[in-house]
């Protein structure tokens, strides 16, 4: 069941609501947890009932390693629970991609099993790989398997995150914040109808261009200057809108619950540096691969080589992550150099590293944001040749057009202009090249200038997160115009969360899957 | 009133509001709004849902008589046409409709549009070509007649179809955009079904013609230009067989309806395009053909346009590259005033055609004249 659906919207997310409600009023707290944790597993086991099983395996085998944890500290059961954590993941994963690469290499014909990626295994993989070395360390302590349950499977941030911490969560489930409230009802429903509109009007109004590009590309289309660009910017406020939306909307499903959920999105397309983009850019992905990877490979602790080595690796396995294919790896290798690149810059070039005035601001960013822009596109071309052929194009290989249609209104002066420079008119359809820049340069102004869903509901704990207005390593033209900007509970706010809403809930006859579902 | 109140009023509220807004608008004309002058009569933006509008209107309307074809039927014919006064007409021609949608919606309207006496088919070409690796031959005329038969939606098929558009963000945006379109030149769907062409208008304006047919001159290559589609494979012909069939069952089931088909008054150029594209052989083969079908039922009439006359001949006249042609929107679209000619001879008016072979009645008798007339056509200096 999706987010942004007729039936999750209009029939699961109501009669949850009430059935929490009326079990909080009328009967125990553990009823309520009961409650979320069954119509959790009716959410997850909508898309395919036999995934159930997976997930219920991992949770009583997780829960029981963890409690025994809390107990021993055995090093052992620890290796042991993570690799059968990642075991399962691997299979599920990686197994076709791994035979196909050895078929490829050593020329066998060894059999493809064609085996189906569960929705959310590695979310919920990462998560309880997560409370097994808490659990280990002694920073958590689980008592109640239906809490435990809850904590899993909680169905806002079950199929694509954010990724939790038992610690932050357990406190909220066990101490009976889970409640029913006008108040909680009507702060959740607005951080909600602002995700559902960043997904629903704005990624997905603009997928349609990142689709036909990349299907381009892929099919050994090449693309000029003008379009490949077009396609690359399209994917990449698709990506963003569409995940951050979907981490929205589940903070705000939460929030209607009474549970604050961690921050996953902090405006990472402001940001001048790499590595300020990947403290805003699935945060909570961030704190996992740092505080049970990096740290874990030795972190910073061994001197500046084996720190790039770590911060190289570390982006690598993030890379692969997100799915079996070279592509991702080759993004997390492009990222995990990105850093390297620019830790060396800083250590350096200091004095120059440290100017905060505009012009460093904005050209910070312009090559952070075109270096990010150039890794979406190995994120999301299918193969590598339509990588390449994309990157090619974006890089003028193909050269560089206007449509016909855009040209003859250019009027003659400009179009000599433009001849002489070595740009040329093409046959391609001029309403989409319009409507497609219109697109990106809205949608550039809306991430550059606009505050994000963290500042507005700032005031009201709209996440864990205590961020607000953080202009650290950013590039925010306009920040004075949109600063004050702030969720109330009056009329003004009400009146745009409906519109966000109703803007949204208009596009639910065509759907539209998250794209952070297949990861 | 607390905030999750005023925000659950204020949803409906808003709901209500675009609802409404979009149903007294009407984008795609579903509603049978009224239709007011500067606010929503032209239906700019209907092209974007016409598959769904066209067909629906015309099963309401129930007109006696029906034109279908593709787009050139709806650009080149206008239902409100005065050849066609005295009659209830509707254009149910969409746009890339092959011959299967064709006759599927002539079949419709004979058997569910009661006040139906007349159907105009536009025959064309190109959608006579056909994917023979996907249906191999001897086609039974059972499955043949599956192809073109569709069953009628009932009420609630129907309502689920057109009413949720209200609430629709693509609908609300159409409804701005019908709004600001108001008086401009873009392609308005008249609620008889006919496109008023205002695209064309426009660029040509905008790109002048030289430069708009060199575009519209390259997209025909590219369609004539795609490998798996044939006339025919191995002495059969598939469009042929599909269209015997119609007729076949038009014949027993609604004899009383008059059937008038007509090839499509191509420009000159666009034989060049057939030529050039190696499927002129193929194209004459079709006429050949479609003169047996004329000749094995001489109560429908086949017509071919498609020849030379003063107007098909018409010159592109590039000089003059801002300037629209007097018969044509470009090569592969004839205007109203063209088709109003086409009418006057399918309804038995007198054309002003100065041509005494345009067009030909297509039976065995005039097949080989109209063969010659083809080729001396397509001699013509360009």
């Amino acid at each position: 069941m999706l987010f942004n659906s007729y039936e999750f919207i209009f029939a699961f997310l109501p009669l949850t609501i009430l059935l929490v409600w009326l079990f909080g009023r009328y009967a125990s707290f553990q009823a309520v947890v009961c409650v979320l944790v069954l119509a959790s597993l009716f959410f997850y086991g909508w898309w395919n009932p036999a995934y159930l099983a997976i997930i219920l395996v991992s949770m009583v085998l997780n829960y029981q390693l963890g409690k025994r944890l809390s107990k021993s500290r055995e090093k052992v059961t620890l290796y042991l629970g993570v690799f059968l954590n990642l075991l399962s993941l691997g299979y599920f994963k990686y197994t076709d991609f791994v035979l196909e690469n050895v078929n490829l290499l050593l020329d066998t014909p060894l059999p493809l099993p064609g085996v189906v990626l569960p929705l959310a295994i590695s979310f919920f993989t990462f998560q309880q790989i997560a409370y097994l070395v808490d659990s280990y360390r002694g920073e958590t302590v689980e008592k109640h398997p239906l809490d435990y349950a809850l904590f899993v499977t909680f169905f806002p941030q079950l199929i694509a995150g954010p990724i939790v911490h038992h610690k932050e969560m357990l406190p909220q489930f066990a101490n009976g914040h889970a409640s029913i409230t006008a108040r909680n009802l009507g702060l959740g429903l607005s951080i909600f109808a602002l995700g559902l509109f960043k997904k629903a009007v704005l990624a997905d109004g603009v997928a349609g261009y990142a689709n036909v590009a990349f299907i381009n590309v892929d099919n050994g289309v090449t693309l000029d200057f003008f379009a490949a660009w077009a396609g690359a910017l399209a994917y990449t406020f698709q990506l963003y809108f569409d995940f951050s939306g979907y981490s929205d909307m589940a903070i705000g499903l939460a929030r209607m619950f009474g549970i604050i959920l961690p921050l996953n999105f902090y405006s990472p397309y402001k940001s001048v540096n790499i590595s300020e983009f990947w403290r805003r850019w699935h945060m909570t992905l961030s704190r996992f691969l740092r505080d049970y990877l990096y740290i874990a490979l030795g972190g910073n602790r061994a001197g500046n080589f084996n720190r790039y080595r770590n911060l190289f690796l570390t982006m690598v396995i993030g890379g692969i992550w997100h799915g079996a294919g070279w592509n991702f790896l080759i993004w997390g290798a492009l990222h995990g150099s990105y850093l390297i690149i620019f830790h060396a810059w800083r250590y350096l070039c200091p004095a120059l590293h440290a100017l905060q005035n505009g012009l460093a601001r904005m050209l910070g960013w312009a090559v952070t944001f075109v270096g990010v822009v150039v890794g979406w596109v190995f994120f999301r071309a299918v193969t590598f040749d339509g990588a390449m052929t994309m990157l090619k194009g974006m890089f003028g290989g193909y050269g560089v057009s206007i449509p016909q249609g855009v040209w003859t209104r250019l009027g003659e002066s400009v179009t000599g202009i433009l001849s002489q420079i070595g740009i040329t008119e093409s046959s391609a359809g001029s309403s989409a090249f319009v409507e497609v820049w219109v697109w990106n340069f809205c949608l550039l102004i809306v991430v550059l200038m606009m505050p994000n869903t963290q500042d507005i509901f700032s005031r009201v704990a709209g996440s864990l997160s205590k961020l607000s207005y953080d202009r650290r390593d950013t590039f925010w033209p306009g920040f004075k115009l949109v600063s004050g900007i702030g969720w109330k509970a009056n009329t003004r706010w009400a009146l745009i969360s409906a519109i966000l809403f109703v803007a949204g809930v208009l596009t639910l006859s065509q759907v539209s899957e998250f794209l952070y579902f297949q990861f | 009133m607390n905030y999750l109140t005023r925000l659950a009023l204020l949803i409906v509220l808003v709901f209500a509001l675009v609802g409404g807004f979009n149903f007294l608008v009407d984008p795609y004309g579903f509603y049978w709004s009224p239709a007011l002058k500067g606010f929503n009569q032209q239906k700019t933006r209907a092209d974007e849902r016409v598959r769904e509008v066209t067909p629906y209107r015309a099963l309401a309307l129930q007109p006696d008589t029906v034109l279908i074809g593709n787009s050139r039927v709806q650009l080149g014919i206008a239902a409100e046409s005065k050849v066609l006064k005295g009659r209830h007409a509707y254009n149910l021609s969409l746009p890339g409709a092959g011959l299967a949608e064709t006759l599927r919606h002539a079949l419709s309207q004979a058997r569910y549009n009661p006040n139906l006496t007349t159907l105009i088919i536009a025959l064309d070409y190109r959608y006579f070509l056909h994917n023979y690796s996907q249906s191999p031959g001897l086609w039974s005329q059972e499955e043949l007649l599956d192809t073109i038969t569709q069953r009628p939606e009932d009420a609630v098929e129907r309502f689920m179809r057109i009413y949720p558009a209200v609430f629709s963000l693509d609908t609300l945006f159409d409804s701005v955009r019908t709004i600001a379109q108001q008086g401009g030149t873009y392609n308005n769907i008249t609620r008889l079904g006919s496109n008023t062409g205002g695209y064309y208008l426009d660029a040509i304006k905008a790109e002048g013609k030289k430069r708009f047919f060199r575009h519209q001159f390259g997209g025909l290559f590219m369609r004539f230009g795609r490998k798996h589609l044939t006339y025919q494979a191995g002495g059969e012909v598939y469009s042929i067989a599909l269209l015997t069939s119609f007729l076949e069952e038009m014949k027993k089931a609604h004899p009383k309806v008059e059937l008038h088909f007509f090839i499509n008054p191509y420009h000159q150029s666009y034989w060049q395009v057939i030529y050039k594209s190696g499927h002129w052989g193929s194209y004459l083969q079709w006429k050949r053909d479609l003169a047996g079908i004329g000749e094995r039922y001489p109560e429908y009439a086949v017509y071919d346009f498609s020849l030379p006359g003063e107007q098909t001949l018409e010159p592109l006249n590039y000089e003059q590259d801002r300037q629209l042609m007097t018969w044509y929107w470009e090569p592969a679209h004839y205007r109203p005033k063209l088709g109003d000619e086409v009418l006057k001879v399918l309804l038995h008016e007198n054309s002003s055609s100065k041509t005494a072979d345009w067009p030909i009645r297509l039976q065995q008798h005039t097949i080989e004249r109209a063969i010659v007339r083809s080729i001396d056509g397509l001699a013509q200096p360009d």
